[in-house]
């Protein structure tokens, strides 16, 4: 059987934004309906996307070369983000039933998983560009989807200039080097020599650390991700912020950067984050700013891991950086979501809300005790794969800077449990007294439940995605 | 699969995880889920007998991803070190499970405590039994949060929560210098078998050997509460529910034990492990003496017998930096008379505070005359500790001197000289405050619950038997670790 072009499920993606559009125009109040389109459409978009299968290329109409390319790295982000997409439209069906403008969310939904898809298949620097802007567009737009309230639109203001200042730096870097190289391709056959390269290099460098909030850039991302709907905030976090550490590497590799120099660099920079993340949790009042500032800390662990791949040339720490990315984008979409369920039927929005939902809504809060544990790292949920396989990688290093990075890493994880677990002791907190818990929808609670199966499944059963892990390490590596 | 009774190292955990559910399904009625649970542990050793009796098992059950680096396995294996943990852990679970069901017959939300006592059992068990690292890590983690849960969920007083956020995070702290510790193991060795991960891994430079033997000391002194890290230990135990605290003192920290045989002596080897013994042996001296020595001060009954309890791992660190199979065997024998001694002493002090309803220790006077049984279990079971002749700790705190004095460091081995004597000032102290004879004549006692009766009754006979049986049972110890013979 000839594999499906990979252009199929962007292209699924984008006509189904459309198809929702106008389905929305003729019948704007029927959440279930749009919800249920968007839904199959991923659905759709991932069944196109895992028979295409890699390798796989599309050749360019405008330009000499290829358009697309799918590579194993760009497949497991990719499918990541349409099955967390996938619940996360499942979701919203009743999430957003009290919102106003569900015919603007869907078809933005879909852009913006359109342009995480299309991204991580570019092969071509200016299509990677076009895609990354994409992205970017759409999650302005529904951070600050919540219009009403100024605090969205102050978080979706500040996401926008820091996320456009990126993606400036992005074009400005991809100019240099197109200038210097006069390729655009991915990879490219080899490094020019000149400095306009390397000034490019460093310029795609700063732009997208900024877009996945790498210490010192990390200060947007709370509020952004405090602000907007949890599901979306679930797909932020979960897949899009890091989706551009994937694309650090994989520019790095195929631009030819220097990689020791690149490695650490992204090492002391995860290093930060890490810490920043950690620290600055500890303080949080609010339960999603707190998850942001976890983000942050776990973006630093995925810095570690490629970053000390790249400094050492050794592709097992890629492939746990991989594994570690899959399980953060499980376990922080079912955090969020777990949390946004607390919000829509209790306003739980700080900590102190939480005070005893463990009673009054069981499920919810257990997912979300459950999803903070794997963030932790305790088994049997994803965290602990990560950690373990990411330990395991530092211990072929033969590296003191790399054991100190474990310790590093181990002490962040230590420090974590300091958020987390006051976190789950609110929910457990009994107050002398409650009001009974409020019937939850099963919309609202399937897809949660659904996800955290695909998490539990991901952490007792973490081999097929380890294989794929390192066989996309490998193929980077190979650039 | 070898052994003809391997498949009852599958049964045991499972049985006790079936019963973990089906205690659930009937919710409020904490008799029914208590009796359940009793009979659930009771059954689940039978087929663990059954798998000793072939001395030496193990099974592995599905092997998923052993072709893949870093791949495991789910492999279980009962062998001579194993059993007398297997077999203290089952008789302390006996003792705790029937002393629940009085002390736990009006708790609140009884399924979920029994659910949870007996998912921390069974995590400890598959802790005794994996014969994988990264089985063990899982059950290792798991017996951290079905403790913590049952801490912060049934805890008693106000500061529970901040208690359970102190034990988490100086246990998980452990927890991963182990997964470090093992991760690197896995890595260098090719295997999460743990027998040939450490066989492969022999021909390493010491300093490398040495910093893994370290890692894993510290990681499994943090569940053993040894000193500069045992501070979760007293107000954990002091406000987990009685049973709780039972699990924990004479099944929970006797992991930390098994652990550093296990994978540190057994696993390094004691060639390896030579430069650390001294630091070793003075932790060990250090936790004695401390333990005592707060011992002492404590206001609060089960805060006592809680120091007591770091004090006593003192004594098996003690005893396993000897770095010797005498050393080894007599900490083995020594964390089987404590499981059974502590259990005794924490039921009885049980017993006191629910009839009286005190528990600070000035309010123990004249116990000793209104409830002679519990006191002179409580008395029983402290002279056990400080070592007194036909009782359980003199045979065991004998070999470990003995063990001490073997292992070349003549000046840390008189020092340990002077534990027992600390243990003996602590013990005199409780005894003699349930001698007095108070001013006022205090409120008359009300009768405990009968099974709470009725089990400390039963530990006490066994803390005896043990104790008059202590040389067949030192020999059937050192009889089951001929592996550690070859091996040392």
């Amino acid at each position: 059987m000839n594999p499906m072009p990979a252009i199929v499920p962007i292209a699924i993606l984008g006509a189904g934004s459309t198809v929702v559009y106008l389905v929305a125009r003729v019948a704007p109040r029927r959440t279930s309906l749009l919800a249920a389109l968007t839904a199959s459409i991923m659905a759709a978009a991932l069944g196109a996307l895992l028979s295409s299968g890699p390798p796989n290329r599309v050749p360019s109409i405008v330009s000499p070369g290829e358009a697309l390319f799918l590579e194993p790295g760009g497949c497991l982000i990719a499918s990541t983000a349409l099955v967390l997409g996938t619940i996360v439209a499942l979701y919203s069906a009743r999430y957003l039933a009290l919102d106003r403008h569900p015919d603007r969310y869907f078809p933005l939904l879909l852009l913006m998983l359109a342009g995480t898809v299309g991204a991580t298949l570019a092969s071509d620097l200016f299509t990677l560009y076009l895609f990354v802007v994409l992205t970017n567009g759409a999650s302005y737009v529904l951070v600050a989807f919540r219009r009403e309230t100024e605090t969205a639109i102050e978080a979706g203001f500040k996401y926008a200039i820091t996320g456009t200042m990126g993606s400036m730096f992005l074009l400005a870097g991809i100019a240099l080097v197109f200038r210097d190289t006069g390729s655009l391709s991915l990879p490219m056959p080899a490094a020019a020599p000149g400095t306009g390269h390397q000034l490019g290099l460093g310029l795609i460098t700063f732009g997208l650390l900024v877009k996945a909030a790498v210490f010192p850039a990390h200060t947007w991302l709370p509020d952004a991700h405090g602000r907007a709907p949890s599901s979306i905030s679930a797909l932020l976090s979960g897949i899009i912020v890091p989706l551009h550490i994937y694309l650090l590497v994989k520019l790095a590799m195929a631009l030819h950067a220097p990689q020791p120099a690149l490695g650490w660099l992204l090492t002391a920079l995860g290093a930060g984050s890490l810490i920043a993340g950690n620290v600055l949790a500890l303080r949080q009042s609010y339960g999603k700013r707190l998850l942001g500032y976890s983000t942050i800390a776990q973006v630093g662990y995925m810095c570690l891991a490629f970053g000390l791949g790249m400094a050492l040339g050794q592709p097992e720490p890629i492939a746990a950086g991989f594994l570690l990315l899959v399980g953060h984008a499980l376990l922080k979409g079912l955090a969020f979501l777990a949390k946004g369920s607390l919000h829509l039927y209790y306003g739980a929005t700080t900590l102190n809300d939480l005070t005893d939902l463990g009673r009054r809504a069981p499920l919810a809060s257990g997912l979300l005790s459950a999803a903070l544990l794997g963030l932790a790292g305790m088994p049997p949920l994803p965290g602990f794969a990560g950690k373990f396989a990411l330990l395991w990688a530092i211990a072929g290093l033969d590296s003191r800077a790399a054991y100190a990075v474990a310790a590093l890493f181990l002490l962040g994880s230590l420090v974590s449990l300091g958020y987390y677990l006051p976190l789950i002791g609110r929910l457990l907190h009994r107050a002398p007294q409650t009001a009974p818990g409020h019937r939850h929808s099963r919309w609202i609670h399937l897809p949660m439940v659904g996800l955290a199966a695909l998490t539990l499944l991901l952490g007792v059963w973490p081999w097929p995605v380890w294989r794929m892990a390192l066989e996309a390490a490998r193929f980077l590596g190979g650039w | 699969m070898t052994g003809p009774w391997a498949p009852g190292l599958v049964l045991a955990p499972a049985l006790l995880l079936v019963a973990s559910a089906a205690v659930l399904l009937r919710p409020g009625s904490a008799r029914r889920a208590g009796a359940l649970s009793l009979l659930a542990v009771l059954l689940s050793a039978l087929p663990l007998t059954a798998a000793w009796v072939g001395r030496r098992c193990d099974v592995i059950l599905w092997a998923p991803g052993t072709a893949e680096p870093g791949g495991t396995a789910l492999a279980l294996r009962l062998d001579g070190l194993s059993i007398p943990f297997v077999a203290n852990l089952f008789a302390v679970s006996l003792l705790a499970f029937w002393y629940a069901l009085g002390y736990l017959e009006r708790v609140r939300r009884p399924e979920w405590c029994y659910s949870l006592l007996l998912v921390f059992v069974a995590s400890m068990l598959g802790g005794l039994l994996a014969d994988d690292l990264l089985l063990f890590l899982v059950s290792w983690e798991a017996m951290l949060l079905a403790s913590a849960l049952l801490l912060v969920g049934w805890g008693e007083g106000p500061r529970a929560s901040a208690v359970t956020l102190r034990y988490f995070i100086y246990s998980q702290g452990g927890s991963l210098l182990l997964i470090a510790a093992m991760a690197w193991l896995a890595h260098t060795s090719g295997s999460t078998q743990p027998e040939a991960a450490f066989r492969a891994i022999r021909h390493q430079p010491l300093p490398v050997l040495q910093s893994l033997g370290a890692m894993l000391f510290v990681g499994f002194a943090v569940k053993m509460a040894i000193v500069p890290v045992h501070g979760w230990l007293p107000d954990a135990h002091a406000i987990a529910p009685m049973p709780v605290t039972i699990l924990l003192a004479g099944a929970m920290l006797a992991m930390g034990a098994y652990g550093m045989l296990r994978f540190a002596l057994l696993g390094l080897g004691p060639a390896a492990l030579m430069p650390l013994q001294a630091p070793l042996m003075a932790l060990g001296l250090v936790s004695q003496v401390y333990g005592a020595w707060q011992s002492l001060g404590q206001r609060d009954l089960k805060r006592f017998i809680a120091y007591s309890s770091v004090s006593q791992m003192g004594y098996v660190l003690f005893g396993i930096a000897a770095l010797s199979s005498a050393g080894a065997s007599a900490s083995v024998h020594h964390i089987l008379g404590h499981g059974l001694v502590k259990s005794l002493l924490f039921m009885a002090a049980g017993v006191v505070i629910a009839s009286t309803s005190r528990r600070r220790m000035s309010g123990m006077a004249a116990i000793g005359r209104l409830l002679p049984v519990p006191a002179l279990s409580l008395s029983i079971g402290l002279a056990a500790t400080a070592g007194f002749p036909p009782l359980l700790g003199f045979h065991t705190e004998w070999r470990l001197l003995l063990a001490g004095l073997e292992a070349g460091h003549p000046l840390l081995a008189a020092g340990a000289f002077a534990a027992p004597v600390a243990t003996l000032a602590y013990a005199l102290v409780l005894v003699a405050r349930m001698m007095e004879c108070p001013a006022h004549e205090p409120p008359a006692p009300v009768a405990a619950p009968r099974p709470m009766r009725v089990s400390t009754g039963l530990a006490l006979a066994l803390v005896l038997l043990a104790g008059f049986l202590g040389g067949p049972l030192g020999r059937w110890i050192a009889d089951l670790l001929p592996e550690m013979e070859a091996v040392l």
